[in-house]
């Protein structure tokens, strides 16, 4: 029986403030709440609320048989229970039907796993208790920011309790079957799910019939429908942002969301599972060995993968060169600004890949060019870092 | 036409250039020796006519080469397939005039950024000049670089009935800031006109060609300069104090290059970080006022004016440069960032040029925004890692930076125009290499 697990990511950083030089030593502004309000406003009205009432509408009809997990980052919720009380309350009607999961993740989106396992478990342990909080679950799936994969990141993952661990970067893998389950090495409760990149950039990157029901779309549904009969897993792994945003058809969602649940549900042998249930009801189809950090396919792509440029290093080893004292501080606002400047958004906006076609100036990169983006942020950290040693208004 | 080497056709070319101004802009010297040169490369012959220079002796196109030999790298020797013509002959008769030479000597040597009107009729006896060389020597196509070939250009048109394909580097509105000279502009507009295809040195040259003289867009083509790496790069072993940080502007201090931003960008820079070192390379007519306001400023000592560099001075100022700046108030291409870049020298430059178009891996700001400019002149010289980015990446991009693709979009307009293309010597017609008309 095959099972798709389909897994939609939402996360929006704090923007930055464009911070001059000379506002070193001089202004603490550093997040630009007004623009951060209004992405957000954008973003849940052509994405998450829409997507959202699309969800509800394929659970209810689907009497459960589609079910289907929604990463929400912590520094995502915290923004909405700021001002964005429908898209919680859409979230948390998801939640009530009990056929939808909330995995866990660093807090901040951070890229944490990568520099300090104290911090990385810290944010994980925020964002673990706030999803408790607010939709009555105890998270047992583990999602890494950006789908980060490794050893350590299975190890962790696995002695904070989690049961399923999303990873990406299959490809990267030979010889790993992304339609079967894994045992993360020197593991023993522990399983990992890779995203399937081929079917998942095929479906998100699908151009948008019109009125949600193109024929192209049931097409490529039912060949996808047709090619799978035994206990495959499919994992599609996703951002809220495929479906709305660019691409969208009138109704803001792309066609197969809509149809795609209906075409595959009709045959009694798919179902769809969270990433908890498929768990519970494979069992691992061999050991995997990852001994380094593993970033998904296409990633460089987007801009963001490790060791990343020379902007990228410098501005990571920065930040995080800062742990120490930051904690000394003993300070809750500076943890917590400290915090927000691990977004990686903030890493990826540095990317100096593909300039020249305009492929590397993401549609959400707020400056004007990495260089502008690398700048900005090495001036906050420089103000950043005076002031916890304690020289505040003094140039560092 | 003949066959090139590779069985391509080979297309003769009449270049109608200007010298350099006796300045260090040279943009316009160096952009049309390699652009020859890489057209020569390719099999064509090109015929580059200039006018001599006044009062010099001998050919005046040696000077010229030698002079584009410095900027454009280790270029030693003129390729085969260029000949200069040198118009020099054909003018006496016209200075014989009275006061002409006097003008023309004062209007072209002693203050070339401000034009005065004896050098339009200057111009256009020029013009008239070299129409003689169109009857003397055969060319399929007539290609005039600036305002100041098109009477030429026009004239051996009218000569030949060869297409006229004019190159725009800059623009009036570039060079006057608004403050147009209308004789020139009337040139300029009639050679935009008349073209049977334009070229712009940028898109945003292309812009101004459009709204500014009403040209239709379809008749313009965007081919961007390109730079030759030279040996000389890495030649200079420059002699520094640890730790002294140049920032530079190297360019005419006139008001199209925006040298009063890099001076007040650069005393907000000392007010934070007082040991970097500001120079400003070249000369112009708001120089005096330049020294002016650094001096109003006390910045004497940490800011200095190296007035008009030469070849080899120039190259020793990139060298020892950390920070080239270009705060241009409307610059059609610039291709002095290029040239810093080819130093290792990370650029920052105003949005307001073309060559923002083709660099991606440098800074940019608003002219006018001081603030800004100044905030990245501190961010280059405080974060390494910024610099070091900017350097390796631009690297790459300069290396695909060649002629030889300029030449080759330059090949594909003479194609359009002379409808000899594809250059594949499957297409021939029946031109000669005899000139067609005689009188």
């Amino acid at each position: 029986m095959p099972s798709v697990v389909l897994n939609l990511h939402a996360h929006l950083p704090l923007r930055l403030k464009k911070y001059s030089f000379f506002d070193i030593g001089h202004s603490q502004d550093y997040f630009d709440g007004q623009e951060s309000r209004q992405v957000l406003e954008r973003v849940a009205k052509d994405s998450y609320l829409p997507v959202n009432a699309c969800l509800l509408k394929l659970i209810r009809r689907y009497r459960g048989r589609f079910r289907v997990s929604c990463s929400v980052s912590g520094m995502l919720l915290e923004q909405l229970e700021k001002g964005q009380d429908a898209v919680l309350e859409s979230f948390r009607r998801l939640a009530d039907t009990g056929c939808v999961e909330f995995p866990a993740g660093p807090w901040h989106h951070s890229l944490a796993s990568l520099f300090s396992e104290e911090e990385f478990r810290g944010q994980i342990a925020l964002h673990r208790r706030k999803i408790r909080a607010l939709f009555g679950q105890v998270p047992r799936t583990f999602r890494n920011t950006e789908l980060i994969y490794g050893n350590d990141v299975a190890r962790i993952a696995e002695s904070m309790g989690f049961r399923v661990i999303l990873a990406g970067g299959e490809g990267r893998l030979p010889g790993c079957d992304a339609e079967a389950l894994h045992r993360p090495a020197r593991c023993r409760k522990l399983k990992v799910l890779f995203r399937h990149d081929r079917l998942s950039d095929d479906l998100a990157l699908r151009p948008a019939g019109a009125a949600g029901q193109a024929p192209a779309d049931d097409e490529f549904v039912r060949r996808l429908a047709d090619g799978y009969h035994g206990d495959e897993i499919i994992n599609l792994f996703m951002d809220y942002e495929t479906f709305g945003g660019h691409g969208q058809n009138e109704t803001g969602i792309p066609g197969f969301l809509e149809t795609l649940p209906g075409v595959l549900l009709k045959r009694r042998n798919w179902r769809f599972s969270t990433p908890s249930g498929a768990a519970a009801e494979h069992e691992p189809a061999g050991e995997i060995d990852v001994p380094g950090p593993i970033f998904p396919a296409g990633s460089e792509k987007v801009g963001l993968t490790w060791p990343g440029n020379h902007l990228q290093v410098d501005a990571a080893r920065t930040l995080y060169g800062l742990e120490d004292r930051v904690r000394a501080t003993k300070s809750r606002k500076h943890i917590g600004v400290w915090r927000n400047l691990q977004a990686s958004d903030h890493f990826r906006h540095m990317s100096t890949e593909n300039l020249a076609s305009g492929a590397g100036q993401v549609a959400s990169n707020p400056f004007a060019s990495p260089y502008d983006a690398y700048i900005h942020t090495m001036n906050i950290l420089k103000d950043f870092s005076g002031r916890i040693a304690g020289k505040t208004g003094v140039r560092p | 036409m003949e066959k090139r080497e590779d069985g391509a056709q080979a297309m003769q070319i009449l270049m109608f250039g200007w010298e350099f101004p006796p300045t260090i802009s040279g943009g316009l010297g160096t952009a049309c020796f390699g652009m020859t040169k890489a057209l020569a490369d390719r099999g064509h012959r090109v015929t580059f006519v200039v006018p001599s220079l006044p009062g010099s002796d001998g050919p005046s196109h040696v000077a010229l080469l030698a002079a584009s030999d410095f900027s454009a790298g280790t270029e030693k020797a003129p390729s085969a397939g260029i000949t200069v013509s040198p118009v020099d002959s054909p003018l006496r008769p016209y200075m014989a005039e009275a006061d002409y030479g006097v003008f023309r000597k004062g209007s072209l040597l002693e203050s070339p950024g401000h034009y005065g009107p004896n050098l339009l009729d200057e111009v256009q006896r020029y013009g008239e000049a070299a129409g003689l060389i169109a009857r003397r020597v055969p060319f399929d196509v007539i290609h005039a670089h600036e305002w100041l070939s098109v009477p030429a250009a026009l004239h051996a048109r009218r000569e030949s009935g060869r297409p006229f394909v004019f190159h725009v580097h800059a623009l009036e509105f570039d060079r006057s800031g608004g403050n147009v000279n209308p004789g020139i502009f009337a040139i300029e507009r009639q050679g935009l006109l008349e073209a049977d295809r334009v070229i712009a040195v940028s898109h945003f040259t292309k812009g101004m060609i459009v709204e500014r003289y009403g040209i239709d867009a379809e008749k313009v083509t965007v081919v961007h300069n390109a730079v030759s790496r030279g040996e000389a790069a890495t030649a200079y072993g420059v002699v520094k104090a640890q730790g002294e940080r140049i920032v530079l502007f190297m360019g005419r201090i006139t008001h199209q290059k925006g040298p009063g931003f890099f001076v007040e960008a650069a005393a907000k820079v000392l007010s934070v970080l007082p040991g970097v070192t500001f120079v400003m390379a070249g000369s112009g007519d708001l120089m005096p006022k330049m020294v002016e306001r650094v001096a109003e400023l006390g910045m004497g000592s940490r800011f200095f004016f190296t007035g008009f560099l030469s070849g080899g001075e120039v190259e020793r100022m990139y060298a020892a440069s950390d920070l080239y700046v270009m705060p241009s108030v409307s610059e059609p291409f610039g291709i002095a960032p290029l040239e810093a870049m080819l130093y290792d020298v990370p650029v920052i430059i105003s949005r307001q040029s073309g060559v923002v178009e083709v660099l991606h891996h440098a800074l940019t700001v608003d002219f006018w925004d001081v603030d800004e400019l100044a905030g990245k002149i501190c961010a280059a010289l405080t974060y390494d890692a910024l610099t070091r980015e900017m350097v390796e990446r631009s690297r790459e991009e300069l290396n695909a930076m060649t002629w030889d693709r300029a030449a080759r979009e330059i090949e594909e307009v003479y194609k359009k125009v002379t409808g000899l293309g594809p250059f594949d010597g499957t297409n021939r017609t029946n031109r000669t290499n005899e000139p067609i008309e005689r009188t």
